[in-house]
């Protein structure tokens, strides 16, 4: 109790004897009202820091804090202008964007004119053509190449005559296995254990919405992937033909 | 000895000021200028002493080092203010040299704003909610 008495008081003389040397250093009159009142409030808060200890301890690095702030709310005023670090950043974030930008107009112009060739080279209805454009590091330089053509012919329906019925049914592209999987899931789930009698029909009838895409004709898929492989330097394992199943087939 | 060789070079400024006056006011106003700045940061690696038996005291004390900081910034903004508006004030421009003053004065408040957030805080917790 002593001890702790004897600390306070220690403290209070402390801060009097600092005021005091302030009061003293100060230049003029007109100063020292202000710095008295600063100095005022600290020897207030030494005097109740018994009782500040008692409600909140931390009251030394709440100060802390706050003086931190102000000090740093005052620096970040003065400085508006943004460092090098932040121009750099900035930087490179416009020109990724760009880069982006620019690979999407490739990709697109990459779409129209291999449309286009096919379209007059082969005389294959084209409905779509979705190229995939990957990035690869050549010499230091992200440089582009074709990773995926999915070439996408009119449906049997607008184009009477080139496609026939019967080989249709039997090619299933893997892409329509991919998507069919994750309908089961989805739709079926609610439906199985209500009547697992028709089970099989379900699954059956799944698999017929289901099969929107189907292989294109051979003669005509050969025909396109060689136009590409030749025109475009794409590898033929990733040229994919395919068209929409005919409608009335299915039903 | 060091006193004396600072009368001493105020009193040669003075002298050459007077004599500088009447010609030119310009470069009595640059002379007035230059010694006061002389004296001052002269006079300014003398209070370091001062400084820093004010850091030992406070360090042997337990007082917590923010309000020696607080305490020192107050002093540095009071003694550039008052420096500057006088210099400004030499030079006969008494309303730019109040409103340097006036400067200080609002930093030096500024200064206490933490404590003061403090101190409220903890009046504010010493209440009881109800009431």
């Amino acid at each position: 109790m002593v001890a702790w008495l004897s600390d306070w008081l220690r403290d209070i003389i402390a801060v009097i004897l600092l005021a005091v040397i302030v009061e003293l250093l100060l230049p003029n009159k007109a100063m020292q009202r202000y710095a008295r009142l600063v100095v005022g409030l600290f020897i207030l808060l030494t005097i109740l820091s018994p009782i500040l200890k008692l409600i909140q301890s931390d009251i030394g690095t709440k100060l802390d804090e706050g003086m931190d702030e102000w000090s740093r709310s005052a620096t970040t005023k003065e400085v508006q202008m943004p460092g090098l670090d932040q121009i750099r950043r900035d930087a490179e974030r416009l020109s990724e964007k760009r880069e982006l930008e620019a690979a999407k107009l490739t990709e697109r112009t990459l779409e129209d004119s291999i449309k286009s060739e096919l379209t007059e080279r082969t005389k294959a209805p084209v409905d779509s053509v979705d190229a995939v454009l990957k990035w690869a590091a050549v010499s230091g330089r992200q440089t582009p190449y074709i990773s995926e053509v999915t070439v996408t012919l009119k449906s049997a329906d607008n184009q009477a005559g080139l496609v026939r019925e019967g080989t249709q049914v039997e090619d299933v592209s893997p892409v329509a296995v991919d998507i069919e999987i994750e309908r089961i899931d989805e739709g079926e789930a609610g439906a199985i254990p209500a009547e697992s009698g028709t089970d099989s029909e379900n699954v059956q009838k799944q698999e017929r919405d289901d099969e929107k895409w189907i292989g294109a004709e051979p003669a005509t898929a050969a025909a396109i992937s060689t136009l590409i492989i030749q025109g475009w330097g794409v590898d033929a394992n990733h040229i994919v033909v395919r068209q929409p199943v005919e409608q009335s087939n299915s039903k | 000895m060091e006193m004396i060789q600072i009368v001493g070079l105020g009193l040669m400024a003075t002298v050459l000021i007077l004599v500088v006056r009447e010609q030119k006011p310009m470069f009595a106003f640059l002379l007035a200028a230059f010694t006061g700045l002389f004296i001052f940061l002269y006079v300014i690696g003398k209070i370091e002493i001062v400084i820093s038996t004010l850091e030992d005291l406070a360090s042997r004390s337990g007082i917590p080092s923010i309000y020696l900081k607080t305490v020192l910034k107050i002093i540095g903004i009071a003694y550039i203010a008052e420096f500057g508006a006088q210099i400004v004030r030499d030079a006969g421009q008494e309303s730019i040299a109040s409103k340097i003053e006036f400067a200080g004065k609002v930093f030096i408040l500024v200064m206490a704003v933490p404590i003061i957030s403090v101190i409220v805080e903890t009046v504010i917790g010493l209440l009881p909610d109800g009431g």
